[in-house]
């Protein structure tokens, strides 16, 4: 396949193209909406940027572009999402990624409530549970999307997540290597904005408990892992990155907060995930 | 670049100290100085630290000691600074960027208590000594008699939980005298490790060098206030009568001179 792409790449007028069905699972607050959201409203961020265009495809995709106008244009805090009664129900978002390079992605996500995840901790043998994790069965790529700096939740989060990879591994292996791209929100914050190039570090020192569990699955060779940063707000300034965004409250939970400066937005590590979990391999220019 | 707490007994001036590094800034413009460091706020809470620094040192009040708030562990600040360190003339600027968590007092002293069963103490001690946590500032204040054996109680029981959450080999430890403004102990400063803590705190000291590695055990000495000038080593402190004891202001805000305070929060910062 990497020969593939280095063919098609020399061969400048034709774009490579990679499609992934994503799931978007993560604790409450783990900031899934607003990841979602800045990814949709990601055209108006930079010219400079990598990524050349993302354009939403769709009803549902829409309304995820006037979502963030809220986030980040109006700075306003956001609804959490409900968990619906039907499975079927779920809004699926459709997105055509383009990246300077002349990838071009187009994945289908799907947003799922905090409650699954925290469901997945607490409850077993519930049917709503099931038709969730049924249908994240389908999807070629997981995204898990932790708050940074929620680790005291480590061990919850690693209970919850054996609950999860065990129904993985119960499933068919037909469609190939599961990939799991762990990825770290609200990374803005100071204390994880200077290892943002380190993903898997922080995994291994702020949720040991999560990131042992996800090494010993990888070991069974049935699935791949990495481990991203990310923030939907991003810093201010360059020479001295202040996180853009304003702390609203800080608990066990993680941190909740609202954009500060909505006029320089520019989101931090975004795509990069998607990157990977569409193509197998880590784009170092989406983690700048 | 790293993320670092300070811990120390109650009244050893850490929120002092950090007030006094977020402060910096406008001292040295005030002064014209320039100097092998320059250290800039980062974020909300150490820009708002700067601001009481302002109002607090210089103008002749007294900080509140940090109480453990309700929310626990999860409610005490990140301070965030940005080091910038110019070593030699034609060295290249570096850029450290450093997030510093400033411990209640109390969360310290109840180390030698060995009863770990209280969960916010817990909280604490699980998030000083996690993983993510390069270095520890300790700031020790007391000298008198009886002290040592308080510190040794409590560092050996610190070290024991080190041991636990496997952190003896990669946690630094800068080991601070501070206040060093004292008459007694200005003239130590020099060679703190044997003028200060040889001398005043040795089964301290000897628990630290028994235990932890050399490479990530250093001992300094600083002083917030300072003194009153090169030639003249009164300390640049008044002492007053305090809700808990005795509390310190600057004497001549004018004449503010902090000694050593970026020192040890570079050392720690370093891989």
């Amino acid at each position: 396949m990497f020969k593939n792409i280095l063919n098609k790449l020399s061969n400048k007028s034709e774009y490579v193209e990679e499609n992934a069905s994503i799931r978007v699972i993560g604790d409450r607050q783990s900031g899934k909406t607003s990841y979602m959201a800045s990814l949709a409203y990601y055209p108006n961020a930079s010219s400079d940027s990598f990524v050349q265009s993302i354009i939403p495809i769709g009803e549902d995709a829409e309304n995820l572009v006037t979502q963030a106008q809220n986030i980040l244009e109006q700075g306003l805090e956001l609804e959490p999402t409900m968990l619906n009664a039907n499975i079927d129900e779920v809004k699926d978002y459709t997105l055509n990624i383009t990246l300077v390079n002349q990838v071009k992605l187009t994945i289908n996500c799907k947003d799922y409530a905090g409650e699954f995840f925290s469901d997945l901790m607490y409850k077993i043998g519930d049917s709503l549970l099931d038709d969730y994790l049924d249908d994240c069965l389908q999807a070629t790529g997981i995204m898990l999307l932790i708050d940074g700096t929620s680790h005291r939740k480590d061990s919850e989060y690693a209970n919850g997540l054996d609950k999860f990879l065990l129904a993985l591994n119960q499933a068919d292996l037909d469609k190939g290597k599961r990939r799991i791209a762990v990825t770290f929100s609200k990374c803005e914050q100071s204390e994880l904005w200077i290892n943002r190039q380190s993903g898997e570090k922080i995994a291994n020192n702020r949720f040991p408990q999560l990131y042992r569990r996800l090494q010993a699955w990888q070991k069974m060779k049935i699935g791949e892992v990495s481990y991203f940063t990310t923030s939907s707000f991003g810093v201010l300034g360059s020479q001295f990155p202040e996180p853009n965004s304003q702390k609203i409250s800080r608990g066990r939970e993680g941190t909740k907060s609202i954009i500060k400066n909505p006029r320089r937005w520019r989101p931090y590590g975004l795509v990069s995930p998607i990157y990977w979990l569409c193509t197998g391999k880590r784009n170092a220019k989406l983690e700048e | 670049m790293g993320n670092i707490v300070v811990i120390g007994p109650r009244l050893s001036g850490k929120t002092t100290y950090l007030a006094a590094l977020s402060y910096l800034p406008a001292l040295r413009s005030q002064k014209g100085k320039d100097n092998n460091f320059k250290i800039q706020p980062l974020n909300d809470e150490s820009r708002d630290l700067a601001e009481s620094a302002e109002n607090i040192l210089v103008e002749g009040a007294t900080f509140e000691s940090t109480k453990i708030a309700e929310g626990g562990v999860d409610s005490l600040p990140y301070y965030s600074f940005q080091l910038q360190v110019k070593k030699g003339l034609f060295k290249k600027i570096e850029n450290i960027q450093l997030n510093v968590r400033d411990y209640p007092g109390e969360v310290f002293e109840k180390i030698a208590d060995r009863n770990l069963s209280d969960e916010i103490h817990q909280e604490f001690i699980d998030e000083c000594l996690m993983a993510d946590v390069r270095g520890c500032l300790i700031l020790f204040t007391h000298w008198e008699h009886g002290t040592d054996k308080f510190y040794y109680k409590v560092m050996s029981q610190f070290i024991k939980l080190m041991d636990e959450k496997q952190r003896t080999q990669n946690l630094k430890l800068a080991v601070v005298m501070s206040k060093c403004e004292r008459g007694e102990l200005w003239p130590g400063r020099i060679d703190p490790e044997t003028d200060l803590f040889g001398i005043h705190l040795p089964r301290t000291k000897t628990i630290l060098q028994d235990s932890i590695n050399p490479k990530n055990l250093r001992f300094y000495a600083l002083s917030t206030f300072g003194v009153l000038h090169k030639n003249d080593p009164r300390p640049n402190r008044i002492d007053q009568a305090g809700s808990n004891g005795s509390e310190s202001v600057l004497r001549e805000p004018n004449s503010w001179q902090p000694y050593n305070l970026i020192e040890p929060l570079y050392w720690l910062s370093k891989v």
